[in-house]
């Protein structure tokens, strides 16, 4: 039987019941009685309806349900009794659950949401796992075949490399969009159909640079060709090459990796014709960064990849980032690569430790509010255990009520991580190199399960403690309309309850404190100076530009932004995928202070840029021995380098490094001179090496990108399009990206460290408020409880200073003790926080004092109102009552 | 759980075992309503049972819920109405000769103790 059917039960048993009650009663009249008596008579025969209806549910086994029922309509009419407590209850659930809700939005779609692909659960990925321990060593075309052609247990196979900046034009507006080489077998292989158009063909994946053809998203078809049909057979030219677009994606598929929506897919033989070839043009050197597949029949992970390395034959390259010593690594395709899933893990793995805490605030609160609620309803719980109620019934009752305002909280909870999402997804939405990110963040069951069981948790939490103390009061005192009350007896669970608040909201208040301290330190940049600087970068590279062709552009650029007015001076900077400033990015090389030396155990790692000269005068980077680079350092005069404090300490620890040589793969260099290190002070990451060559005397061609920094006087952003049109004059061609202020582009690096913090705050703000409240109602409820023995204190002769003291001793004995507990707490849990503090260490006195006088504040005010409130007690008044 | 809220269930499970073949018992002369039911109870045992029709009812869905009496609204031949009239299924007529074994065995059972004289004699 189904709950609706229960209703047309009950009116069948309700007309039973009519029917047979009225034979009787037409009996009686028969008999002879009266029709009133009838009446009666024929009632008493029955017995008590509602008993009969109840036995008759219990008999349909309804009994539960009808309890059930009963008591959500007690627990609403309590909860509508008292509106304000309801409110507030609600209110701060909800802010609990919601944030958890969000912070978990992003951890469903980043790590559990399945690939919206067919047979997502037999689909892997494989990565060439380099000696450093990262994912990203990559493939050589070869590589891929080898694997391709002999590996049994892939039932297909296909190579990716994902390319986030390939450059489209589209009539006047050129782009740059995120593209992926995959496999010609790529979209049957993930069971996508384009949903215009159709997928690459088997033959235009076998011929390097034959078949120019490609897969638009919808995302692009959508906005920059306005759903137009006709897009299919058009041609578009991608980094310079005409490509044809044979198909559209549907709408839900962005590509196997989440945050990395692709906007174009092209065959992997069109790598070397787009530019991604090696010097020779080919594409044997390792490049492509993994390999999809999906696992042939009775094949597991590990079987397929023991199988892989056992085939595998890594290619000599002559890339050093990109070793022959590398690993194969199989992993379940998921959402996101093992690289930025260690490092998203690490960042969730902070904001929900952040919110659970924030959310275990809220749980003590409210239980410490209904505890108190406990003791002022007991009465009623003594009327109701009296009558007969059953000690299980009442704990269930008082259950129900707060499992009543878990999901109601859990309800609103939901509604406001939409809005929580939105502001998180707005801080993901665009990286330091401007390339946009995107996150499948729509609402699914896991987010609604883990919402229902975060309200079920925190309802059986704040719930279940105050419902078992309302059975353990004596009856017959409570029956007597408040019998006087111990506080110091029965208030210690809510003392306790108060002091953990204290102290795990301390804990959140320092780290958003250190946290603040260390965004502030990265932003203002360490020993450079980002204000009135402008970043962008140029790619020459994609025109097919030779050496001379580079050279000549990268002069008469610096020459044109020299003239123009409002540019202080220009710098430019060489050097793999490094921003120009980063102290994590750079060119991997290898130094050594013996000439000749190629042995790894001789040489340094360090990361190389190479920088055009005034590149340290612009930046506002301090030399701290000999100096920058000048007009002299070009092609053909002695070959020159700078390093930073850490590489001249690590090469030369005594004396100076200026006017030694050092080698780099083989050719010599003379230093002259030493530049502060760019990296704040950390206690996780150690010194980079970074040394620093002369623009003019490397090789341009193959640096690929020109990174330009350009100071300006006054706001950078408005001299940003004025710096685009002078870079278009020189040469229209060439394409532009990344071009933002520097500051802005600071803070897209550090995005993870600007996050934490406003996350944190936001927190540590609410737990705030939330323990200030707490610790408001705990010591209120404790002066009402003791306004007899404040009044008799005061007949006594107690002054009202010496009630205010007492009222506001008790509020700081538990402020102290939890902010004593809660600064150890910090000391040990904000470790955890390291990798985020830069020029902050965790255990910054300056923070925790601030803090705890900030806390002592916050408890002080609290404090305030119920101690004026127990000062201004009558005692004729008090004493009367009693 | 208080003491008698026990006591009363207790009554209860004894009373319905005993209702349920009464009702079964009743219902093998033919279809009835929950009213007539009662009333021929009460009436065979001359009053000698006191019970409220009402506890008729719960042990009459009871009795439906386990397939053991079928239930229908029929117009009655006496009077003009629609009465919901049981009737004796066939696991029910199986059930009736259980119980029924059942409450002999227990009645000699309890005779046994109650007069054994009369045994020996």
């Amino acid at each position: 039987m189904r709950w609706w059917q229960f209703r047309r039960r009950d009116a069948d048993l309700e007309r039973e019941l009519r029917s047979d009650l009225e034979l009787e009663e037409e009996e009686q009249r028969e008999n002879g009685l009266s029709a009133d008596e009838a009446r009666y008579a024929a009632r008493r025969a029955f017995g008590n309806k509602a008993l009969i209806k109840e036995q008759a549910h219990e008999a349909w086994g309804y009994a539960a349900l009808d309890h059930l029922v009963m008591d959500v309509r007690y627990a609403l009419r309590q909860l509508r009794r008292s509106p304000g407590f309801s409110a507030v209850a609600v209110l701060m659930l909800a802010l609990g659950i919601g944030a958890n809700c969000t912070v978990f939005s992003f951890v469903d779609a980043l790590f559990l949401k399945p690939l919206a692909v067919a047979h997502s659960e037999r689909l892997v990925r494989i990565y060439a796992k380099g000696p450093a321990g990262h994912y990203g060593a990559g493939f050589s075309y070869p590589e891929f075949k080898l694997l391709r052609d002999r590996a049994s247990s892939y039932a297909a196979l296909s190579i990716e490399a994902e390319r986030p900046q390939l450059h489209l034009v589209l009539g006047d507006d050129s782009m740059e969009v995120r593209g992926e080489f995959v496999s010609g077998n790529y979209f049957t292989l993930l069971g996508v159909e384009p949903h215009l158009g159709r997928s690459f063909l088997p033959e235009e994946d076998m011929v390097p640079g034959r078949n120019g053809v490609v897969v638009i998203s919808d995302l692009l078809w959508k906005t920059r060709f306005n759903r137009d049909p006709a897009v299919l057979g058009r041609v578009i030219p991608i980094n310079s090459i005409p490509f044809k677009v044979i198909g559209v994606a549907p709408p839900d598929f962005y590509g196997d990796l989440a945050g990395l929506p692709v906007e174009v897919w092209i065959p992997s033989m069109m790598y070397g014709a787009a530019g991604y070839g090696c010097d020779d043009g080919t594409f044997n050197c390792s490049l492509f960064e993994s390999m999809v597949g999906v696992l042939a029949p009775g094949y597991s992970g590990s079987r397929a990849q023991a199988e892989a390395a056992s085939i595998m034959v890594w290619s000599a390259t002559d890339w050093p980032e990109r070793p022959s010593r590398r690993q194969i690594a199989l992993c379940a395709a998921s959402r996101e690569s093992p690289d930025s899933q260690a490092d998203d893990a690490a960042q969730f793995r902070l904001l929900a430790s952040a919110t659970a805490v924030l959310l275990l605030i809220a749980c003590a609160n409210l239980g410490g509010l209904l505890l108190a609620r406990g003791l002022a309803r007991r009465k009623e719980i003594a009327v109701r255990l009296s009558i007969g109620a059953g000690g299980s019934r009442i704990v269930r009752q008082l259950l129900t009520e707060s499992l009543m305002l878990a999901f109601l909280g859990g309800i609103f909870g939901l509604m406001l991580s939409m809005v929580g999402k939105k502001f998180l997804s707005d801080f993901y939405a665009t990286d330091s190199e401007g390339f946009h990110h995107l996150y499948d963040l729509g609402l699914d069951w896991r987010v609604l399960l883990y919402s229902m069981a975060l309200s079920l948790i925190a309802g059986v939490v704040f719930g279940l403690v105050p419902a078992l103390r309302a059975l353990r009061h004596d009856l017959i005192t409570d029956l007597k309309d408040g019998g006087p009350l111990e506080p110091h007896t029965k208030g210690w669970l809510r003392s306790v309850l108060i002091t953990g608040q204290i102290a795990l909201s301390m804990i959140l208040v320092i780290a958003s404190g250190l946290l603040i301290r260390s965004a502030s330190e990265v932003r203002k940049g360490t020993n450079f100076d980002p204000k009135n600087l402008l970043v962008l970068r140029l790619r020459p590279e994609l025109l097919k530009y030779t050496q001379p062709q580079m050279e000549a552009l990268a002069h008469r650029v610096d020459e044109r932004l020299r003239g123009t007015p409002g540019v202080q001076s220009v710098a430019f900077m060489q050097g793999g995928e490094g921003l120009i400033w980063n102290w994590q990015n750079g060119r991997d090389a290898e130094v050594s202070a013996i000439p000749g030396s190629r042995l790894e155990t001789a040489g340094l790692q360090v990361l190389k840029q190479n920088v055009s000269s005034v590149f340290f005068e612009t930046l506002k980077i301090p030399i701290l021995g000999g100096r920058e680079f000048n007009e002299q350092d070009r092609a053909g005069s002695p070959r020159v380098a700078i390093v930073n404090e850490a590489l001249a300490q690590r090469m030369w620890p005594a004396g100076s490094a200026v006017g030694h040589n050092l080698y780099v793969n083989g050719q010599s260099y003379q230093v002259i001179g030493v530049c502060a290190n760019l990296q704040p002070e950390s206690s996780v990451y150690s010194p980079e090496l970074h040394l620093y060559l002369s623009y003019w005397q490397s090789n341009a061609t193959r640096e690929g990108d020109v990174r330009l920094a350009i100071r300006v006087f006054g706001n950078p952003l408005t001299s940003l399009r004025m710096v685009r049109r002078a870079i278009q004059s020189v040469d229209p061609n060439v394409p532009v990206g990344e071009d933002m202020p520097l500051s802005e582009q600071v803070s897209l690096e550090y995005m993870p460290i600007l996050l934490a913090p406003s996350v944190m705050s936001f927190c540590g703000l609410l737990a705030l408020c939330l323990t200030a409240m707490g610790l408001y109602s705990v010591l209120a409820f404790a002066v009402r409880m003791r306004s007899r023995e404040i009044g008799i204190r005061m007949a006594l002769g107690a002054r009202r200073q010496d009630i205010l003291g007492l009222v506001v001793a008790e509020g700081a004995k538990l402020a102290v003790t939890g902010t004593a507990a809660g600064a150890v707490a910090a000391l040990i849990s904000t470790r955890l926080l390291a990798g985020l503090l830069y020029g902050v260490r965790t255990s910054d006195p300056a923070t925790y004092i601030g803090v705890t006088v900030l806390l002592l504040l916050v408890a002080l005010t609290a404090s305030g109102l119920p101690a004026s409130h127990a000062a201004s007690i009558d005692p004729m008044q008090a004493l009367r009552n009693e | 759980m208080s003491s008698m809220e026990k006591h009363a269930q207790q009554r209860v499970g004894l009373l319905q075992g005993t209702l349920d073949m009464l009702i079964l018992r009743t219902l093998l002369h033919g279809p009835a309503h929950g009213h007539q039911i009662g009333k021929h109870i009460q009436g065979t045992t001359n009053e000698f049972l006191q019970m409220q029709h009402g506890s008729l009812y719960p042990a009459l869905h009871r009795l439906e819920k386990r397939g053991w009496v079928s239930a229908k609204w029929e117009t009655a031949p006496d009077r003009n109405r629609e009465f919901k009239y049981y009737r004796l299924t066939d696991t029910g007529r199986k059930q009736l000769v259980v119980e029924e074994s059942q409450w002999k065995q227990m009645a000699e059972a309890v005779a046994r103790v109650m007069w054994p004289a009369a045994e020996e004699n």
